[in-house]
């Protein structure tokens, strides 16, 4: 089997995903963390001279970027535990969940960069988002993917790895039991799940790393808030 | 432009530079980063309406960024890292978290008034820990260089040394070579120097907590 190498960034949600999908394919690679901002490794620049960003995968000395993309190739190439399902039209469904999430990904973090009105704003247009990704997403089914995680579960995931700890340290609840039953469930199985639960960074890491982005916020934010 | 610092003074000599060891880390990472500061030294027990409005539970150490006033050593040297890249203090993840339960177990081994309560074991356990993780990393924590985790232990362990040795005559056993070496190594850096406290002070910080 041709080397698998990832770069990617610990606290990155676009970066976890695909060891995500690495892991729950049982694929052996070798993972390099970059030091992000102000360091990025002369390799990652090589490997990815578009978006010079994490994640990068590299297969056979081949550079693949962009995470949704690199999602599609693992599942192409490692076809067990499958993140797409077979038919056409339910694929075309999965990845339009998929991209929605990851569109709406970056303005619902908006939430945790802004204070006062601004943050109001925010959470407002956060509710709006999480009431589409539930009721038309996500409807009954246990996962994205129905009785199994998909692709679009894995780029859900950064509602645990991120989003829980942007709620704590901004004390701002979004995702509560009565007001987004399933997504609330929908947690708690997504985490349950073995590969996920083997493979998550430390909260306590991850609070400390977004405390810090808070102040910086808050240090550049302004004067009356 | 300088960065205003709030530290805390030292107990019963409110001009002179206190014991906390988390002031100490801030002032550490500002004297390796070069970065001028000017520091306000703060009576703990009779703080200042000023510092109050600016930190309401009083703590420190605070910093002023941007007109900002931030506190908790975490976010604050954190905030530094990034606003003074050079010279690089960033310690890899999987190195952040060596010898971060010693502090607490130095304490509770401290005020523990009985022998046979296993707080001496559970320190020298993590101390041999660390012993073991710099014969095989060191000679700091992350290898070569000298990087965050070592300025947040390195004055924890000087309060390990100073008061386990006044109050319990307890020094750090010489088996644990590397460990030895290491706190020699922190403690004779020039910015260690000029920002410990006085052996005197940090004996009456901890004082009132030992005999409680």
């Amino acid at each position: 089997m041709e080397e698998v190498k990832l770069f990617g960034f610990w606290p990155s949600p676009f970066s976890l995903r695909v060891i995500w999908a690495l892991k729950l394919k049982g694929v052996d690679y070798e993972y390099i963390e970059e030091d992000l901002p102000h360091n990025k490794s002369n390799l990652l620049l090589q490997y990815n001279p578009v978006h010079k960003k994490i994640p990068v995968l590299v297969h056979g000395g081949k550079p693949i970027a962009e995470s949704l993309v690199i999602l599609e190739y693992i599942d192409e190439v490692w076809p067990q535990n499958p993140l797409l399902p077979k038919d056409p039209y339910e694929r075309s469904i999965a990845r339009f969940w998929a991209k929605f999430i990851d569109e709406k990904s970056r303005p619902m973090w908006e939430f945790f960069q802004k204070f006062g009105e601004e943050q109001e704003e925010a959470i407002k247009n956060n509710f709006e988002i999480l009431r589409t990704i539930e009721e038309n997403g996500l409807g009954d089914k246990k996962f994205f993917g129905g009785d199994k995680i998909g692709l679009a579960d894995l780029v859900f995931g950064m509602a645990i790895h991120l989003l829980a700890p942007m709620e704590e340290v901004a004390g701002v609840k979004l995702i509560k039991a009565d007001t987004f039953p399933r997504l609330h469930a929908w947690k708690k199985n997504f985490s349950e799940q073995p590969t996920i639960k083997d493979n998550f960074p430390d909260h306590n890491k991850v609070v400390e790393f977004l405390k810090i982005r808070r102040e910086t916020s808050r240090i550049s934010a302004h004067p009356n808030q | 432009m300088a960065l205003e610092v709030c530290v805390k003074a030292a107990v019963g000599a409110p001009d002179v530079l206190g014991d906390c060891p988390f002031s100490q880390r801030v002032l550490l990472t500002l004297e390796e980063k070069k970065t001028s500061y000017q520091m306000h030294l703060i009576n703990i027990s009779n703080k200042p309406q000023w510092c109050l409005e600016i930190s309401p539970e009083g703590k420190v150490p605070v910093v002023k960024f941007d007109d900002k006033w931030v506190a908790d050593s975490d976010v604050i040297v954190g905030i530094l890292e990034e606003k003074y890249p050079q010279p690089s203090l960033k310690t890899p993840p999987e190195f952040a978290s060596v010898g971060s339960k010693i502090f607490g177990n130095f304490v509770t081994f401290l005020k523990s008034k009985d022998a046979n309560d296993g707080s001496e074991q559970a320190l020298l356990d993590d101390l041999k820990a660390l012993d073991e993780h710099l014969k095989g990393h060191g000679p700091y924590i992350a290898g070569e260089k000298i990087t965050a985790v070592d300025l947040a232990l390195g004055p924890k362990l000087y309060h390990l040394e100073i008061a386990l040795g006044h109050f319990k005559k307890w020094t750090v056993p010489e088996s644990l070579t590397y460990v030895n070496k290491y706190m020699k190594l922190i403690f004779s850096r020039e910015s260690f120097a000029k920002t410990k406290p006085a052996k005197e002070h940090l004996i009456a910080g901890w004082a009132p907590k030992v005999n409680a």
